[in-house]
């Protein structure tokens, strides 16, 4: 993926990450104890690359977003993607909120009190500047997933031939009609996807996305002995497997960011997602925030941040690969065994320290 | 700290005493077999400053791998490491499993090699835990009985539990068992060989 991805994000003073800095790579999870801070991280991330995509509405299901409507000034989004090519969201309370890039070119948005608006920023504008054309094609296209199997197998509007491909929020809702654009667009593409459905689920034969009622399409499974499932009684694992699959055909995004994909997966399935993950990020960063030590295994020690948080620094961030002992402990553990060999749910003392877990 | 710190690694409460964590209850002080038997080989200059159990080892795989009871071992010794101890001493039962025996003493020798700062008195008790007490009382041909019948053999003497074990090994004389008791023996010659050669070491290094 070469450059093409958020080297380093650093956040100041965004909901409980006062100041932190967490080194990413092309795909990355944050791992640590309940409150740390993961879910925060992410949304900071989400948060900046809406801005600039030139519009930010209020997530009404997040409880609450500390970039807007406060009156102390210095909450900051600095992603970082190399020396000298930064995207960098500033609220400065009654002076508005700024985003720059690479400190060479700044405008104000709209002031810390608005809380919403579609106004197009720096990025979503043409530009003879090659650092903000560079990083318009990078950031404006951000996914967020969080998949829930009930909107998942919701029917869904087709998608007409000249629409994007893609879901309809970040619960994957739209599943049905992406697979039948899929289908229309690129049968190859629809072929492969259901053979690799069928090579982890022998029992079924195809998936079918017949029309329902208001010209509504809805997912179908044609088991090997002919009986048709209808979307609401295929199971969750199935259609958890189906909207990761269903990624890399999207419309193309350059940042995707994924709460917790082992989710309703059996463990014998969380290896297959994390490498439909993989191969999404060889053209896509993919940024997960996990609870899952097998999803863990699946990566190498550069790839996981340790996110732990407390009362003195707030949420702070260590490369799994820095933590001591890691060396000596890979003669032995996979990444995700390692981590929870050590881990204490808390501060994941054991594990930073080097020392040894209690019994 | 002057004493030298010993790590142990056992199955259960057999082996472990009160530190087993499935009796987290337990404050007695309850010592296991291993721990007795060390005490007969060398009483002073040592403490326990960890402890865990075989199935407590984290394996977080699908599939597990080929050599599971020499990751099992390495994952010891590497905690043992990390508890600052100079010493690992396990024990783990052959279950009437030949191969187990040789994975373990490869594993021993492997994990000699990969942390050296760590002696590492260990073995298999062939065929299982208790043959090792019948022949702490001086039974003959303890390792040629299957694990089943090692186990009713022990219940019908009366020392199944862990205290009838531990008093047991406490009352015994080294020198007494029997020699065709391999396992047990070789398990001792490497806790004479180590235990107070480290714990010397470890009088004369400044604290």
């Amino acid at each position: 993926m070469s450059d093409d991805y958020i080297k380093r994000v650093d956040i100041q003073r965004y909901g409980c990450a006062r100041n932190v800095s967490v080194n990413l790579s092309p795909i990355h999870a944050l791992i640590g104890p309940n409150d740390s801070g993961k879910s925060t991280i992410l949304r900071a991330v989400r948060t900046a690359a809406q801005f600039a995509a030139g519009k930010f509405e209020v997530d009404t299901t997040i409880p609450f977003n500390p970039m807007m409507g406060r009156d102390d000034d210095g909450q900051r989004v600095a992603l970082h993607y190399g020396d000298k090519l930064a995207y960098i969201l500033e609220n400065r309370g009654q002076g508005g909120i700024w985003e720059s890039v690479s400190e060479h070119h700044r405008r104000v948005l709209a002031d810390a009190n608005s809380r919403m608006w579609n106004v197009p920023g720096l990025l979503s504008k043409p530009s003879e500047l090659a650092s903000v054309h560079t990083l318009a094609s990078r950031l404006t296209t951000a996914t967020m997933l969080r998949l829930d199997p009930n909107a998942l197998r919701e029917p869904a509007p087709q998608i007409l031939s000249q629409e994007p491909v893609r879901f309809s929020d970040e619960r994957g809702k739209g599943l049905a009609s992406v697979y039948q654009a899929i289908n229309t667009r690129d049968v190859d593409a629809f072929v492969a996807l259901r053979d690799r459905v069928r090579s982890l689920f022998p029992t079924v034969r195809t998936l079918r996305v017949p029309t329902v009622q208001n010209n509504a399409v809805a997912l179908q499974i044609e088991l090997t002995d002919g009986t048709l499932v209808p979307a609401d009684a295929v199971s969750e694992g199935l259609l958890y497997f189906l909207g990761y699959a269903a990624i890399q055909h999207l419309e193309r995004t350059k940042l995707l960011l994924v709460e917790e994909p082992e989710n309703g997966l059996h463990p014998a399935r969380i290896a297959e997602i994390v490498k439909i993950l993989r191969e999404i990020s060889e053209r896509t960063q993919v940024i997960i925030a996990t609870h899952s030590p097998l999803v863990v295994n699946e990566l190498q020690g550069s790839e996981v941040s340790v996110i732990t948080r407390n009362a003195e620094s707030g949420t702070q961030a260590v490369l799994l690969k820095d933590v001591p002992g890691f060396d000596d402990a890979m003669k032995v553990y996979q990444p995700g065994e390692f981590w929870v060999s050590y881990c204490d749910g808390a501060q994941e003392e054991p594990l930073l320290t080097g020392k040894s877990a209690h019994e | 700290m002057n004493e030298v710190g010993v790590y142990l690694g056992g199955e259960g409460r057999n082996e472990l005493g009160g530190r087993a964590p499935a009796a987290p209850y337990d404050d007695s002080g309850e010592i296991g077999l291993i721990e007795a038997l060390l005490r007969k080989v060398q009483e002073s200059g040592w403490v326990v400053v960890g402890a865990k159990t075989w199935c407590r080892i984290v394996k977080l795989r699908v599939k597990p791998p080929a050599a599971a009871d020499e990751r099992n071992v390495l994952a010891l010794a590497l905690d043992a490491k990390r508890a600052q101890a100079r010493i690992l001493a396990f024990v783990r039962d052959a279950d009437d499993n030949d191969q187990r025996v040789r994975i373990i003493e490869a594993a021993i020798a492997k994990a000699a090699q990969m942390y050296p700062e760590v002696g590492i008195i260990g073995g298999t008790a062939v065929p299982v835990l208790e043959a090792w007490v019948l022949a702490m009382s001086g039974e003959f041909r303890t390792e040629k009985l299957s694990k089943a019948a090692a186990q009713t053999q022990a219940r019908v003497q009366g020392f199944q539990s862990t205290d009838g074990m531990v008093q047991v090994a406490q009352g015994m004389t080294v020198s007494a068992i029997p020699r065709d008791a391999e396992s047990l023996n070789q398990w001792l010659s490497r806790a004479r060989e180590t235990l107070p050669r480290l714990v010397e070491l470890q009088l004369h290094e400044p604290s």
